[in-house]
């Protein structure tokens, strides 16, 4: 079997098995969707409250702001989902000497770790409660979207979802060299995802830049949103981020086949 | 009096165990202390963005500071609901029943654990405030009582939100994600989400006769220095009175639900 192939089957076998376990017992699903139902709705409120008060914040209505939450709460599950469960695995494997085992199997080990505990259900689970009120109370006909530039948007949402797993999978391959715990990194991806609330165009232009290597989740959740709204160059910002992912992509292969070479434990 | 300080000595050394980790564990030592600063300084860097390139009634100056001490009191009040989710996952797990044969009391456990967990973020957050009171705040000494006697309220009430919490794991499951809903909630009651002078008046008025802005939004206040009245203060004094004695007697009265292996 080609690689490719190998690497199609292991990901369905591993996005199957996970869905198994996690819809044995469904109690948990229905508690984490009134979870995520209760920000949700808070989170409408409050932006509710406050533009009673205010015309616009850091200069978007209350449509913009609404539609920014939106794709901020997709970018954030979507990202969470394919990075925080493969991270701990990841870590978890490096830190007991597990991937020693996994190292003699005829298998792309990091793209195991990646889908292992990756898991569909929670995207189910947790992104239609987040975005379907956003959906019913954004009036997307007020937005002026237009072609190009909601098509760019697109698809530097998805580079920008690449970009913030590879490099979240960067940190956790560091577990090699400092043998930290994953509370690290994950204590830092909910940091750094959480703080995504602000249009992207009034960062200055240092903290832009910062954004591909420190907080990449806001090249998802906050970049597409101002290139989709018309509010930064489409064609300019597609290509920067462009580059971004084939850059992040090389230093993630070299990361990674620098890492391995590192790896020592007991049995090795 | 004397099983008081027996426990207060338990939560020294069990605060003490947890913390010492970071002794063999360098990295994770600098690293949490980066994150934290990342953390703090980002909420500050991203509500100082907003309200500057906003028309909001308030200055960005007061947003940033307004932003900045939920964090400070989040952390000074254990408003997240921490200690209580550490007593659920026990619940859950059985791994409860070792408070029944040890001469500590669950709850007391529960606070030294994540007291010892997070004691360095907790740190960098004093360390933060204690800056800003000198340099940016205008906390006179006068106004020190009424400060202390705010935050012990706030404390007060979160222990009684934290042991709720612990109880619904004696009559739920999987109540992790319930303790996440009435986090959310509270978030938007206790104005973490949106400062409560920015809510309609109506809403303002009848939050006031609730616990929820004395277990965060009035510390806030009090700790950028500026004015508590007197009146929430003493609706906060009988809600910390009420609400922990209520808690801990529906706790104790919950822990005879409780069936584990080898009880």
């Amino acid at each position: 079997m080609s690689r490719s192939g190998l690497m199609v089957k292991l990901g369905w076998y591993n996005l199957k098995s996970r869905w198994h376990a996690e819809t044995a017992y469904f109690g948990s699903n229905w508690s984490n969707m009134f979870s995520t139902t209760a920000y949700t709705a808070t989170t409408l409120l409050g932006l509710d409250f406050l533009f009673r008060k205010i015309p616009d914040v850091a200069g978007m209505n209350r449509n913009q702001l609404v539609f920014m939450f939106i794709v901020g709460q997709l970018s954030f599950y979507t990202a969470m989902i394919f990075t925080i469960p493969s991270i701990t695995r990841l870590v978890d494997d490096i830190r007991t000497g597990r991937l020693d085992m996994l190292l003699t199997k005829p298998m792309p080990i990091l793209w195991n770790s990646l889908t292992a505990n990756a898991s569909l259900l929670a995207l189910v689970r947790d992104v239609i409660p987040a975005a379907i009120p956003y959906f019913f109370i954004a009036k997307f006909s007020n937005l002026g979207f237009q072609v190009v530039p909601v098509l760019c948007g697109i698809a530097i949402f998805a580079l920008g979802v690449f970009i913030d797993v590879l490099v979240f999978h960067i940190f956790a391959l560091t577990t090699v060299w400092h043998h930290a715990d994953d509370v690290l990194i994950r204590m830092y991806a909910y940091v750094s995802r959480t703080s995504s609330f602000v249009p992207f165009d009034t960062l200055p232009i240092w903290f832009k830049g910062a954004t591909f290597i420190a907080f990449p989740s806001f090249i998802a959740a906050l970049l597409s949103v101002s290139v989709m709204l018309g509010r930064l160059p489409a064609g300019v910002w597609l290509g920067i981020v462009s580059a971004a992912a084939v850059g992040t992509l090389v230093i993630y292969g070299i990361v990674q086949s620098i890492a391995i070479k590192a790896y020592g434990s007991a049995s090795s | 009096m004397r099983r008081l300080w027996r426990q207060l000595g338990i939560i020294w050394i069990m605060s003490v165990f947890w913390f010492q980790r970071f002794k063999f564990q360098r990295f994770e030592f600098f690293g949490q202390l980066v994150i934290n600063f990342i953390d703090v300084g980002l909420v500050g860097f991203i509500w100082y963005l907003v309200a500057r390139h906003s028309e909001l009634p308030l200055s960005p100056q007061y947003i940033l500071s307004y932003y900045l001490l939920i964090s400070v009191t989040i952390s000074l009040l254990f408003n997240q609901l921490g200690v209580g989710n550490i007593l659920l996952k026990e619940i859950k797990d059985g791994t409860f029943n070792r408070y029944l044969l040890q001469p500590i009391h669950p709850i007391v456990a529960s606070y030294a654990t994540m007291m010892g967990r997070t004691l360095l973020s907790r740190l960098v957050h004093i360390i933060l405030y204690s800056l800003a009171a000198v340099f940016i705040f205008t906390l006179e000494i006068r106004n020190i009582p009424v400060l202390l006697m705010v935050l012990v309220i706030g404390f007060a009430i979160n222990l009684g939100f934290n042991v709720l919490v612990a109880t619904m794991g004696f009559y739920i499951t999987d109540a992790q994600g319930f303790k996440n809903t009435i986090l959310h909630s509270f978030r938007f009651l206790q104005g973490a989400l949106v400062p409560l002078i920015l809510l309609p008046e109506g809403l303002q008025r009848v939050l006031a006769y609730t616990p929820f802005p004395a277990s965060l939004y009035w510390p806030v206040v009090a700790l950028r220095g500026d004015a508590v009245p007197i009146a929430s203060i003493a609706y906060g004094a009988a809600w910390a009175v009420v609400i922990p004695v209520s808690a801990l007697y529906f706790f104790r009265y919950s822990l005879r639900k409780y069936e584990g292996v080898g009880i």
